[in-house]
């Protein structure tokens, strides 16, 4: 079984406003390019072997100036790169004519061309980035289409240890704390709670389904419940002395559809974090006696996360 | 409790914040009696590692006193002096059996943040990013420190605590550094920076058996410590045009057996390639600027060993080809203190290990802004600012 939660939703989050700094980074460089243009277009068309171009010279200025000022102050750059873009395209079209043997300051052109080039290189890239976190941007919800997940995790214990330990309410409960409240009912039946944003929450009732001692623990959601769901931990021995490998799936979607995609997606739950997270706290507990966590530590601001 | 807080780039503040509290079984609160700055500190106030929170409590090279234990807790107690390394470990997983305590599989609260990057977490850290754990650092009065027995080592009577505090980071990530160079009888190592964690590097790699150790910096102050405090023979980098060759002469042309990189992503330089370096990283097109480590496997003898130290992100222009063809041993992590604490300890209790001339500039907590920021920008010599609450 596999599973496509490929784009974790941290992954979203960190790459959506990557290129924003090189986008006010360009933006800045705009800015010195065409002051310096500007204020100073006879040293530069004289460095260049340009003379009698000055005013060329000075309105590419004020081109560079409105653009970076566009760079610095919009929501959104890409327009504005992909002008820096056009941009250098006419310098590189306004230099490269005056790459001639005749010309004094060959070598200063030389150097502008390579530079021109370089930086056109940098606006593209800025660009295509733009580009592609905006392209992630509208597709946000890709995780939350497929609600059928499995993890595995090695843990340096012996199988029948991690299953008595798994069956035990406690361990259940400290181990699912991060995503629901569960309790024990009675004749292997758990009440599990799951508090979501904005005071919604679901409930529902899962039962044994299958019990192989040291092997395998399969449970299901009873009828009627919020959530139709059923979930899984097997156990299978580590090479040499590395323990037992367990796996733990679960599946939020065995018969209605999309309907379980949309409630976890509401409930802010991504079930391929879900299940990597409680075998990491399951491993915690049962290696060291305790699950790592920062909840309720000093600091100036409090910690949500 | 007063605290030195994180609140932005290059925003530091001592704020009142709640006390800390037992919050798991195997939990301590120290109360902290010194604390220092580490390089590694200015790339959080510089912006450059991200996931670090406003109101975050930094600091990760501390000791104190033990003034509560959490009902698990068996081998410390009350009162004792301790002292501690910087990253949090388990002592049980299959990482800290291997003394690999800075891999540790189980003091991640926030695995989730690491692994898209890293593929599998590491051991949380104190002060030191989310993506590290986001545990409360020692920059205050007070510090929670989670398996307080398997982190926290006492300390033999009669040591004042600057000689023990750096034991906490700098030098067991020196001393590992010098470790993983395997020395020989007849090893030269050099080492590219004179920093905290530089200078405890050039002292472990003699305590190791070096014949010699050469190290560079631009700084005089730290150049003269190198000499003064540890015997090594020194380059001032800015003064040279090229640090290889100048080593390769001064190794009669074999170069040195190994090279340690104690800089890390904001290494200064000279020439075009810091241009390049610093351009790229201000417009944060990369993490890193990494002059110093490129010239470390330049540097290096065939079939030698790079013992990377410094702090990086994931940096470009890194020349695989050249430690590939050269047949080199690359050894990096970040500190394994727990493995090394017992030794570093018994070389200081035999005056072999005296780091405290490291504490160059000394503040109390509430000058804690003022501290890094003249470790910062190593004004009046300042190797590391150290804290006392």
């Amino acid at each position: 079984m596999t599973t496509h939660h490929r784009a974790s939703l941290q992954g979203n989050r960190s790459s959506g406003n990557a290129p924003f700094p090189w986008a006010r980074g360009l933006g800045w460089f705009s800015i010195g390019l065409g002051l310096a243009e500007v204020l100073a277009p006879k040293a530069l068309a004289r460095w260049l072997g340009l003379r009698g171009q000055e005013g060329l010279v000075r309105a590419y200025g004020l081109r560079e100036i409105t653009n970076g000022i566009g760079l610095l102050r919009s929501e959104d750059p890409a327009p504005w790169v992909w002008g820096r873009v056009a941009g250098d395209v006419l310098d590189l079209a306004t230099v490269a004519p005056h790459l001639e043997d005749a010309n004094p300051q060959k070598g200063h052109v030389e150097g502008a061309l390579v530079a021109l080039a370089g930086i056109t290189l940098v606006d593209v890239c800025c660009g295509v980035q733009l580009h592609r976190g905006v392209t992630r941007k509208e597709n946000p919800d890709q995780h939350t289409q497929e609600s059928d997940v499995e993890r595995s995790l090695t843990i340096e214990r012996p199988a029948s240890e991690l299953y008595q330990r798994w069956r035990d309410p406690q361990t259940l409960a400290q181990v699912m704390a991060h995503f629901a409240e569960v309790r024990s009912v009675g004749n292997g039946q758990t009440h599990w709670h799951v508090q979501g944003p904005a005071g919604r929450s679901l409930e529902w009732t899962a039962t044994t389904v299958e019990d192989r001692p040291g092997e395998v623990l399969r449970w299901q959601s009873l009828p009627g419940s919020d959530l139709v769901n059923e979930g899984s931990v097997r156990f299978q021995p580590a090479p040499a002395d590395r323990g037992t490998v367990v796996t733990l799936r679960f599946s939020f979607d065995p018969a209605d559809g999309n309907l379980s995609g949309a409630v976890l997606k509401r409930l802010d739950v991504v079930p391929s974090l879900l299940a990597g997270k409680a075998l990491r706290r399951f491993k915690s507990l049962v290696e060291t006696g305790e699950i790592p966590t920062t909840v309720g530590q000093s600091a100036a601001r409090a910690d949500t996360r | 409790m007063r605290a030195l807080c994180w609140n932005g780039v290059n925003d530091l503040r001592v704020e009142t914040v709640p006390d800390p509290t037992i919050i798991n079984p195997h939990d301590a609160i120290l109360r902290v009696s010194l604390s220092t700055t580490c390089g590694s500190d200015l790339h959080l106030i510089d912006g450059y590692i991200p996931t670090m929170k406003a109101g975050d409590i930094i600091g990760h090279e501390f000791m104190g006193e033990i003034v509560e234990v959490g009902p698990a807790v068996k081998k410390v107690q009350r009162g004792d002096r301790v002292v501690v390394p910087s990253f949090i470990t388990c002592g049980q997983c299959w990482y800290c059996q291997h003394d690999l305590y800075s891999l540790c599989d189980n003091t991640h609260p926030k695995p989730e943040l690491q692994e898209p990057l890293f593929g599998y977490p590491t051991a949380g850290i104190y002060g030191y990013t989310h993506a590290f754990g986001g545990y409360a650092g020692a920059h205050a009065q007070y510090v929670r420190v989670p398996h307080a027995d398997v982190d926290c080592f006492q300390v033999p009577e009669g040591l004042p605590d600057e000689q023990v505090l750096f034991l906490s980071d700098a030098a067991p990530t020196g001393y590992m550094g010098a470790d993983f160079c395997r020395i020989q009888p007849g090893n030269v190592v050099a080492v590219w920076g004179c920093g905290g964690v530089g200078l405890m590097a050039q002292q472990s790699a003699f305590l190791l058996g070096a014949e010699r150790v050469i190290a560079m910096d631009r700084l005089p102050e730290r150049l003269t410590m190198a000499r003064d405090h540890v015997g090594s023979e020194t380059i001032d980098y800015s003064q040279v045009d090229n640090v290889p060759a100048v080593l390769k002469e001064m190794t009669g042309g074999r170069g040195p057996d190994a090279c340690i990189d104690a800089v890390g992503m904001e290494a200064h330089g000279t020439g075009l390639q810091y241009a390049y370096d610093r351009t790229k990283q201000v417009l944060r097109m990369h993490t890193d600027r990494g002059q110093a480590l490129r010239e470390a496997i330049v540097a290096c003898r065939k079939g030698g060993t790079l013992s990377i130290l410094g702090v990086y992100g994931v940096m470009d222009k890194f020349p695989i080809g050249v430690i590939m063809n050269k047949g080199m041993t690359v050894r990096t992590a970040q500190q394994h203190g727990q493995a090394y604490l017992p030794r570093l300890l018994a070389h200081a209790a035999k005056g072999e290990l005296n780091p405290s001339y490291l504490a160059t500039h000394r503040f109390s907590l509430e000058d804690g802004p003022r501290g890094y920021d003249v470790f910062k920008h190593k004004k009046d010599g300042c190797v590391r600012a150290v804290f006392a609450p």
